[in-house]
């Protein structure tokens, strides 16, 4: 109900522009057929690549524990009592 | 100063609105019903132990020509209450009993969990449908309320045309509801013998499940046959071709379902086909309109026909083992097996037996822990009984208050799937793109010892020029990594873990306390500033000195 309210007051801002923009797509074919695209694919095949992600989950998992512990700290520093 | 306050107030509501929405928000259920053969094989079984093995089902309209679809029929109207009380999905329903059924030699055998719902399913048949193991037949109540319209439509061929001489002749039958369309069936292939169909007649039968999005939509039946009635077309179809719909707008909602007629298109597609299978069009019909004018009618289940509990009919720790004497049996086909049990229920000759293996001892319960039955004490019962039974219904309380609880915060903050999915939708047709780099993101990360090695391609035959470079060459396979490479990316993962861990741990401050990406300091005192009369914080310096 209050997140419709939310949601339908940005949708509502958001449509008309949005409506406007063209459709963007990227021809997966053409992209994949590319040197640039097979020769990046070659190199990566070197690197762990499960590792890799597992490294950028715990990061973004960080990044979100900061978000969350700083806007406690402000919401901690909002409060007149303190 | 009251404003600022006012704002950031405002915002935080927003923030706290907004991710209470996100945790609040369920996806709605999918509907369609997809009952493995398994399943359905499990509770037809059991079903025909209760009846006896001379059971006959029938629907309201006419003996059922498949037991199956009586079978199927109930099944699915267990799972819709399963669902509502239970909160189990259809797909868990199926997932549990298909899973936990597996076939052996002259047995089928049904783990513990998948036991109790099948058991729950002969509680309801006995208890709520009112079937009993003396009866011989059991009338199964089919709403008449699918029924909406009977649009007809008509195809003329008196006799089929001469170039179907010595070919079959196939129909098939396509239905059409705004951007979408499917076949819904085909029908039996019949040889043409002097401009009629030499077996006189054929039918098409189709009972399949579509989806619409969140929506559910069944077609129950429809028919083509070939009428041997001279006065007749003789291709015709036999019945109201494409209204027998149930839409569900809104899913998430027990009891919604309304069964309406929504216009959809048909037409009919006819095909000659050779002694090769090879098919070729030969005609495409335009069909009907379904009128769209058809008053809507809600459907919701009577108060006592709802399941309240199910039986402690078998204890955890076993399994249900049905006897199922037919020989012959490929078990290595399952669907074959299936369909060969289900043939020998149709025809009475099966008696199958059931016995349960494994611990013998009543455990009440309906499959989990949670889901414990409390038995009211009756009145011969002490006062020890009525103490724990007070105990326990005191001890629910704070859990039914937690229920209420997330109930209430699900329905203020969760938004309306319709909204979600506009939004999602609308997005996605704009930024198509997304879908190619999660390919692109498969691509380059998904990459294991196991996966396919990439190879860089030159396609020489594109070369501009009066000469004849060849055609598509190898400019680099990295198959020759392949065998090396489940070694080395633990090498090379461990070094990569340490590396990252030691940075980790060099910022293990900044994380702790919610520090920002970058940090900025400063041996000058004039960098630094006074807020709100208690900090000092570093504001203005942006780079080191």
């Amino acid at each position: 109900m209050i997140t419709d309210g939310i949601l339908n007051i940005i949708w509502g801002i958001v449509k008309g522009p949005l409506g406007s923009v063209p459709d963007l797509n990227i021809n997966y074919d053409g992209l994949s057929n590319s040197s640039v695209y097979q020769y990046l694919r070659a190199a990566l095949y070197l690197f762990p690549m499960d590792t890799v992600q597992s490294i950028f989950a715990v990061t973004a998992t960080l990044w979100v524990l900061r978000m969350v512990i700083a806007f406690l700290r402000s919401l901690w520093a909002s409060l007149p009592i303190v | 100063m009251r404003k600022a306050c006012l704002r950031r107030v405002l915002c935080y509501a927003c923030c706290l609105s907004l991710v209470l929405g996100v945790f609040a928000y369920r996806p709605a259920k999918a509907e369609a019903v997809f009952v493995s053969p398994l399943a359905a094989l499990g509770a037809s079984l059991i079903a025909s132990v209760v009846v006896g093995t001379t059971a006959t089902f029938f629907v309201e309209s006419g003996a059922a020509d498949d037991i199956g679809d009586a079978i199927d029929f109930l099944l699915e109207e267990y799972i819709s209450v399963m669902d509502e009380l239970m909160g189990y999905t259809p797909q868990e329903i199926c997932e549990i009993v298909g899973s936990g059924a597996t076939l052996e030699d002259g047995a089928i055998r049904l783990s513990s969990r998948a036991g109790k719902l099948t058991a729950g399913f002969i509680n309801w048949l006995q208890n709520v449908k009112g079937l009993s193991a003396d009866d011989s037949s059991f009338d199964i109540s089919v709403p008449g309320d699918y029924l909406v319209s009977q649009p007809y439509a008509s195809l003329g061929f008196d006799p089929i045309p001469a170039e179907f001489a010595g070919y079959d002749i196939c129909i098939s039958y396509r239905l059409y509801y705004g951007d979408y369309s499917f076949v819904v069936g085909s029908s039996d292939c019949v040889y043409v013998v002097d401009g009629y169909p030499s077996n006189g007649h054929a039918f098409l039968a189709s009972d399949v499940f579509c989806s619409f999005g969140t929506n559910y939509i069944r077609w129950f039946e429809s028919t083509v046959g070939w009428a041997s009635d001279a006065n007749k077309p003789l291709i015709n179809t036999g019945m109201h071709p494409a209204c027998y719909v149930r839409y569900n707008p809104s899913p998430t909602v027990p009891g919604a379902d309304v069964y309406a007629c929504i216009p959809v298109w048909t037409n009919f597609n006819v095909y000659k086909e050779d002694d090769l299978g090879n098919r070729e069009l030969f005609w495409l019909g335009e069909g009907c309109e379904v009128d769209a004018a058809v008053p809507m009618e809600a459907v919701t289940l009577s108060p006592n026909e709802r399941l309240t509990s199910i039986p402690n009919v078998l204890p955890d720790q076993s399994s249900l083992l049905i006897g199922l004497p037919v020989s012959g049996l490929d078990l290595s086909d399952q669907q074959g097996a299936a369909d060969m049990l289900m043939g020998a229920i149709n025809a009475g000759t099966l008696s199958p037996s059931v016995t349960i293996e494994g611990q013998a001892t009543d455990i009440p319960g309906t499959g989990t822990d949670d889901d414990t039955v409390i038995a009211v004490p009756g009145a011969d019962a002490d006062l020890l009984d009525w103490t724990k039974y007070i105990g326990q219904k005191v001890a629910s309380i704070p859990k039914a208050i937690g229920q209420s609880v997330a109930e209430a915060v699900a329905a203020a903050f969760s938004p309306d799937p319709k909204l979600v999915n506009e939004i999602t939708g609308a997005f996605s047709a704009k930024f198509g793109f997304v879908e190619t780099l999660k390919h692109v993101g498969d691509d380059m990360f998904g990459m294991t010892a196991a996966s396919e090695p990439p190879v860089v391609w030159i396609h020489l035959e594109d070369a501009e020029g009066r000469y004849d470079y060849g055609g598509t060459v190898k400019a680099l396979d990295m198959s020759w990594y392949q065998r090396y490479k489940e070694d080395m990316d633990r090498i090379l993962g461990g070094f990569l873990w340490i590396a990252y861990l030691w940075l980790l741990i060099k910022r293990a401050p900044d994380i702790i306390s919610g520090a920002g990406m970058t940090l900025a300091e400063s041996n000058y005192i004039d960098d630094f500033q006074m807020v709100s009369g208690q900090k000092i914080l570093a504001r203005r310096s942006k780079k080191l000195r």
